[in-house]
């Protein structure tokens, strides 16, 4: 474990003292149980992406750490979406190729976003299992032809008797392997076409791969290899008239978008947090190495060139945490506090800024500590590579494309209208 | 004229108190040291402590053979009353600390343990001890009379002045112990860390204790002792003691630290060793922030070539 | 059904503290402050033998106001009750002092059959509180325990001595300290924090505690990072190839040095 350098004084946001005492609780888990293993984690999944931690993510859910917005009555923590934050923040400061923060991640919003939306009796049914680690449940809306563009999703679910069959596929999502190998599975929240063209035509539902422990009739997964964030599986899967009972779809019929672009909101959130406490361990190397290292007799942070540009990604760093946190508080004055003063889109814009910029930053700062620590950054003996792949994974995907953070950012500040095209 | 007190459970450190007593005596201008020997059976030290104190007490008592804490607080008082002591010197090992401040909760004085060195200004006696777990140090003073100070074990050499001092038992009533020993397994003696001059110690990036073997060939090919931080003796038990703030204190000459991480508490162990080596494959790993010279790199493969490259020095 | 009091203590976060350069004083108002190492591990312990043998666990500190954050965390790991001997002096209190607060308020407190400590503080590391409240409670006590089994009416205790470990047995009521080596305390879960803070900290003065002035036995003059000069020079044997030149570096270095 390095020594923590940008911890101690939290100036960027006021923490109330439970959530002081939630962050020193993780922290001291995360670098108990996690820190040690990461980097094996990493390796072995790189060679096998069924090779996922289960140990650790039982340990994960007996800590409190899955679930902890979800309700208490569905086995949840009954906590704020601003410790479900600091929890994935902490998590990814111990293992910046995120493989556990992300599993963990998943395992907050989308559970969350069911008990919002969903059924009472299948929240009842699916949470308490995904909040023990016995189960997944994370989101599937990507499809081959792409994952942005949400309204022109081509799987169908058509209604027949008391089930919906689905045919069509799903790409790129998080957790293929994961329900396969838990004991009770779990699924996703997935949106598949139900009606008209568009967005107007979509429903959710909580998609479960299994039943009774047994993977369903219909349903063809793939595992891909991910070049980082190894731990964490994905894959797609598809669907041959794979049948789900009815009672299974969120909410209402053909309303599936608005509830799946409120979960992205929420998990968004999560997702930023990860990048901003993987890019606090990056800025850490980064420290420790300048406080090492000479050059020509120097230290090497004493060449400006590298020692203003650490300055600037610091401040990059500390821009991104409080976009990710002033988000966090907003989503608990929604969605915990009920505050009639806020509604849901007051969120698009504070999350679509954490989203786009904790992931660049952390990405940047990945490339960045590579080439201070030069060649040898450049060898598998260092585990600086693994924490920038993993990181750089949220430049491409997860919870929705870079550049449509900057749409909605765009949309929402100008008006929709001047910004279709 | 200063009385000046020694109590340890062990006739070694006693000699250790004996230098700083004396050294305390001239400062204060001139006294007389007293040893305290207390225990079961230990008459058999009196004559080798009366060669370094000018008078030697002995409590010998049945009800001292098991380590009762209020048993021997009450014997210590005895010498105490009798000799009225104006400094009380305790060797501040596990149990000497605990005598040190128990002596001073029913003496009702005040105490100091950790002391790593006393000084007299100005015919006040400063005390010297490490300060929040060990990253730093603190001047103390002792407000009352008598003053307990712990002082920790190795902070001062034994005394080699030779003295010829009495000898005087005394018969205390010793209620017998409310605690009773039903096991006792011995640690080995193992080496004596901080007597050594140079220091190997071994760290938690040693994977498996067969792997000991080649550090120990490096310790001793450079003519030291080989030694641990706290995980390898407290968790895994390859060691009976361990270098740092709970453990041994060393100053060695030459300190190599082999898969240190390098914890505040493990350093605030070493802090003044001479030169300062580690060996870690983890850059960032907090022992370089205090060493003289390190490599970065894989102890497995640097080791060997250490212990290679040195055998070919002595073979020239 | 054993009632266990617990005496935990708020302290600096050593591993964190920092130093002034110039002054080399430690930078205490910034410093982040949490419960004890040893002391967690006595509450640890504690929990475990309620769970085995049922009871109660009394958690019990003394120091600034923001020592309650203690028993909010004691409270979240697990305890039954919580007491804070609140008093803003407490900074210049010294461990005979300290001892005798405690003293007081676990006789007010009452009814117990052990009391538990951590054989040291992190911060100030004196190891004197656990044997001087010993003293004046009249108990029995063991120190530097690394394992505790109950039987009955009596406890046994393994302390950890520099020559051996030690098994002692001794009637309750009885006072134990511990080390870092008797368990992994647990981290608490969000919901165990969220329902601490609904719980209350009962808040003593010393008056409440029938303790007067308070004499000085000792003082600390001042405190700081003593100067260590050391050279920091670093040989990177980050690859085979430049382990020997590494090496050889070293061997040169200590040589220059004298020390080998």
């Amino acid at each position: 474990m390095s020594t923590p350098i940008f911890y101690p004084k939290d100036t960027l946001v006021s923490f109330t003292k439970d959530e002081i005492m939630f962050r020193e609780s993780v922290r001291e888990f995360a670098q108990k149980y996690i820190a040690p293993k990461w980097i094996e984690i990493d390796e072995e999944a790189s060679k096998d992406p069924m090779k996922i931690p289960l140990d650790l993510i039982k340990k994960v859910a007996d800590q409190g750490l899955l679930c902890i917005p979800c309700s208490d009555k569905y086995g949840g923590q009954g906590g704020t979406y601003t410790m479900a934050t600091i929890a994935i923040e902490e998590l990814a400061y111990a293992d910046p190729a995120v493989a556990l923060a992300v599993y963990t991640l998943l395992n907050n919003g989308w559970p969350f976003a069911l008990q919002l939306f969903g059924k009472e009796e299948v929240a009842q049914e699916i949470i308490p299992h995904v909040s023990k680690g016995e189960a997944f449940f994370g989101i599937a809306s990507t499809e081959p032809q792409g994952g942005s563009d949400v309204a022109n999703i081509r799987m169908t679910a058509k209604k027949s008797g008391n089930v919906y069959v689905f045919n069509g596929e799903k790409a790129y999502i998080s957790g293929v392997g994961e329900v396969q190998v838990l004991p009770w599975g779990g699924g996703w929240f997935l949106i598949a076409r139900t009606g008209e063209a568009g967005h107007r035509g979509l429903s959710a539902f909580a998609f479960l791969a299994k039943k009774n422990g047994v993977i369903r009739k219909g349903w063809y997964p793939t595992v891909y290899h991910d070049i980082g964030r190894h731990g964490l599986n994905t894959g797609g899967f598809k669907c041959e008239n794979f049948e789900l009972e009815q009672e299974y779809l969120i909410g209402e019929e053909n309303k599936g978008f608005y509830y799946v672009m409120e979960g992205f909101n929420l998990a968004r959130i999560l997702v930023a947090a990860a990048t901003v406490g993987g890019a606090r361990w990056l800025l850490e190397q980064a420290a420790q190495w300048f406080k090492t290292r000479k050059l020509f007799g120097r230290y090497i942070a004493s060449f400006q060139g590298i020692s203003f540009k650490f300055a600037e990604l610091y401040a990059k760093y500390e821009a991104a945490r409080y976009f990710v946190y002033r988000a966090a508080r907003l989503a608990d004055k929604i969605y915990i506090e009920k505050d009639p003063a806020y509604n849901p889109k007051d969120l698009n814009v504070p999350v679509a800024l954490a989203k786009m910029y904790g992931p660049e930053l952390a990405a940047e700062l990945g490339q960045e500590v590579m080439k201070w620590y030069g060649a040898y950054a450049y060898t598998k003996e260092s585990p600086i590579h693994r924490a920038w792949l993993g990181l750089f994974s949220y430049t491409i995907g997860a919870e929705g494309a870079q550049n449509i953070m900057r749409y909605i950012i765009a949309r929402d500040l100008l008006g929709s209208e001047y910004v279709r095209d | 004229m200063v009385t000046i007190l020694s109590y340890s459970e062990r006739a070694d450190l006693q000699l250790e108190l004996a230098s700083l007593a004396n050294e305390l005596i001239s400062k204060l201008g001139g006294g007389v040291s007293v040893s305290a020997l207390i225990g079961y059976n230990v008459k058999g030290n009196a004559d080798m402590l009366s060669k370094y104190f000018d008078r030697v007490f002995i409590i010998d008592s049945e009800n001292l053979k098991l380590f009762d804490l209020s048993n021997y607080v009450s014997a210590l008082m005895e010498v105490v009353n009798k000799v009225k002591p104006d400094i009380i010197l305790v060797s501040g090992n596990r149990r000497g600390g605990a005598v040190a401040s128990a002596l001073s909760a029913v003496l009702d004085v005040g105490c100091v343990t950790e002391v790593v060195k006393v000084e007299v200004i100005n015919n006040d006696v400063i005390t010297y001890r490490s300060a929040y777990g060990g990253l730093g140090q603190a001047r103390t003073r002792v407000l009352t009379t008598p003053k307990i100070i712990a002082v920790k074990p190795g902070a001062y050499q034994r005394s080699t002045v030779t003295k010829n001092g009495t000898v005087e038992e005394l018969k205390v009533d010793l209620k017998k112990s409310e605690i009773e020993l039903v096991d006792m397994k011995p640690k080995e003696a193992g080496v004596k860390l901080n007597e050594a001059d140079i220091v190997v110690v071994a760290g938690r990036g040693v994977k498996k204790r067969e792997d000991l073997q080649m550090l120990d060939e490096l310790a001793k090919i450079l003519g030291g002792v080989l030694g641990c931080s706290r995980p390898l003796s407290a968790d895994l038990g390859w060691f009976p003691n361990w270098v740092g703030m709970s453990g041994v204190t060393i100053k060695p000459r030459l300190y190599i630290g082999i898969g240190v991480s390098g914890q505040i508490q493990h350093v605030a162990g070493i802090r003044d060793s001479k030169i300062i080596v580690a060996i870690n494959i983890d850059p960032n790993a907090p022992i370089f922030e205090y060493v003289d010279y390190g490599i970065v790199g894989d102890l497995y493969k640097v080791v060997p070539k250490l212990i290679d490259e040195l055998k070919k020095i002595r073979q020239r | 059904m054993p009632n266990i009091i617990v005496c935990v203590k708020h302290s600096y976060d050593v591993q964190q503290l920092r130093y002034d350069k110039t002054s080399r004083k430690f930078l205490l108002a910034e410093a982040p402050k949490k419960m004890s190492d040893m002391d967690r591990r006595a509450v640890e312990e504690a929990l475990r033998i309620k769970e085995k043998h049922g009871g109660k666990v009394i958690a019990l500190t003394v120091g600034n106001q923001d020592s309650i954050d203690t028993i909010r965390q004691a409270y979240a790991m697990g305890v039954d009750e919580g007491y804070a001997v609140i008093d803003k002096d407490f900074e210049s209190y010294d461990t005979n002092n300290v001892a005798l607060i405690l003293a007081q308020a676990i006789r007010k407190i009452g009814n117990f059959d052990l009391v538990l400590f951590g054989s040291a503080s992190t911060d100030g590391y004196s190891r004197q509180v656990p044997p001087k409240v010993a003293m004046y409670l009249g108990l029995p006590f063991i120190n530097f325990v690394r394992e505790i089994r109950l039987e009955g009416n009596y406890v046994l205790a393994t302390s950890d001595y520099e020559d051996g470990l030690y098994t002692y047995r001794v009637k309750l009521p009885a006072l134990i300290a511990v080390t870092l080596d008797i368990n992994e305390p647990r981290t608490p879960t969000p919901a165990a924090i969220l329902r601490a803070s609904r719980k209350p900290v009962t808040q003593w003065t010393l008056k409440d505690l029938g303790v007067g002035a308070l004499k000085k036995y000792f003082e600390v003059l001042d405190s700081y990072m003593p100067e260590t000069p050391r050279k920091h020079v670093i040989f990177d044997a980050s690859s085979d190839d430049k382990i020997p030149d590494a090496v050889q570096k070293l061997i040169d270095a200590l040589r220059r040095e004298g020390v080998i």
